[in-house]
């Protein structure tokens, strides 16, 4: 396949899923009866119409492009490999700026393919990151969901987000069953939404204990905002290492 | 509505944004990195790229911090 079909077959999952969020966000707004907050999504599902237009002015330049588009000689290196030496008993805060976190975290993740994986979806529904790790031939199969999301998936084993000791007693008896796991944390920093920086820490610290007794290895993941850095440096303190924005592709 | 029912649909929204929409943008960029398109072709498709990525970005802000804002009010909504 030449690159006018990739890139015109990416435009139109684009499309889709621009679409998806324009409906997705109407339907929000039919919903929700609150000033601010619809405020906010309406600025949003405006948007998102005029990236339908973008996504559809995309398509027309690149149809209309006569020329054959070659593939270059050689392509571009394969993404840096990290060297990352994930052992079982490490303990690992990845700190991403919020522009590259989905996509250096997804190729992070695929270079534990070959490992059993706890996953906690703090704030995020699992299906979507089941879908994108599926899409990267990553076998879901070796991993277990945790759903943080307060709606329940038959599929994965479902936690309130408020509840960090059931988290923890999850994640431990999980851990135990499987052996030589790799427990992924995403994000920590979405913790703060129902806890303060000194219960998250205490939870971590307990975690990271815990993981190092039953040799497991934990990776919090964490985004590198303004607001969540005094958490980050205080994590940071507590984890066997930590790898920095840029650092962490 | 109850808050743990917006912040239901307020984390649809963040999943939504965050996950397919960027990493597909992300794949799109690196596809056109790798295509030999003339400069001009690519610079439009790139810039309008960059957009999308910037405003998507802004938009898992926007979920993310209405999220927590529902979260911490004392009040129903």
């Amino acid at each position: 396949m030449n690159f006018k079909i990739k890139i015109l077959k990416k435009l139109r999952e684009q499309l889709a899923l621009e679409e998806l969020s324009r409906d997705t966000y109407y339907a929000f707004l039919k919903k929700i009866d609150n000033k601010k907050i619809n405020s906010d999504i309406a600025g949003i599902y405006n948007q998102e119409i005029e990236h339908i237009k973008i996504v559809n002015e995309m398509v027309d330049i690149l149809s209309k492009y006569k020329i054959p588009i070659k593939e270059t000689k050689k392509e571009i290196k394969e993404r840096r490999e990290t060297n990352l030496t994930l052992k079982g008993e490490i303990i690992l805060l990845l700190i991403y700026k919020t522009e590259d976190y989905i996509h250096k975290f997804i190729s992070f993740l695929i270079q534990l393919n070959e490992r059993k994986m706890i996953y906690i979806s703090y704030n995020k529904i699992p299906k979507y990151i089941k879908k994108v790790l599926k899409e990267h031939k990553f076998d879901v199969k070796k991993i277990v969901f945790i759903n943080g999301v307060d709606i329940k998936s038959d599929e994965d084993i479902n936690i309130r987000p408020e509840d960090l000791t059931k988290l923890s007693i999850i994640i431990n008896e999980t851990a135990k069953k499987l052996k030589n796991v790799t427990v992924v944390v995403d994000t920590i920093s979405a913790f703060s939404t129902y806890h303060n920086d000194k219960t998250i820490c205490q939870f971590v610290a307990s975690m990271n204990d815990r993981a190092r007794n039953e040799g497991y290895g934990i990776v919090w993941v964490a985004i590198d905002e303004p607001a969540e850095r005094p958490l980050n440096l205080k994590l940071s303190q507590i984890c066997d290492k930590t790898i920095k924005k840029r650092d962490a592709s | 509505m109850k808050k743990r029912e917006i912040i239901l649909l307020l984390e649809e929204g963040l999943s939504i944004e965050e996950i397919p929409t960027l990493t597909n943008l992300d794949e799109l960029e690196e596809l056109i990195d790798k295509a030999n398109l003339d400069r001009i072709t690519a610079s439009e498709i790139k810039k309008r790229v960059s957009h999308l990525k910037k405003e998507t970005i802004n938009h898992a802000k926007i979920f993310s911090k209405d999220i927590k804002l529902v979260a911490k009010s004392k009040n129903e909504f």
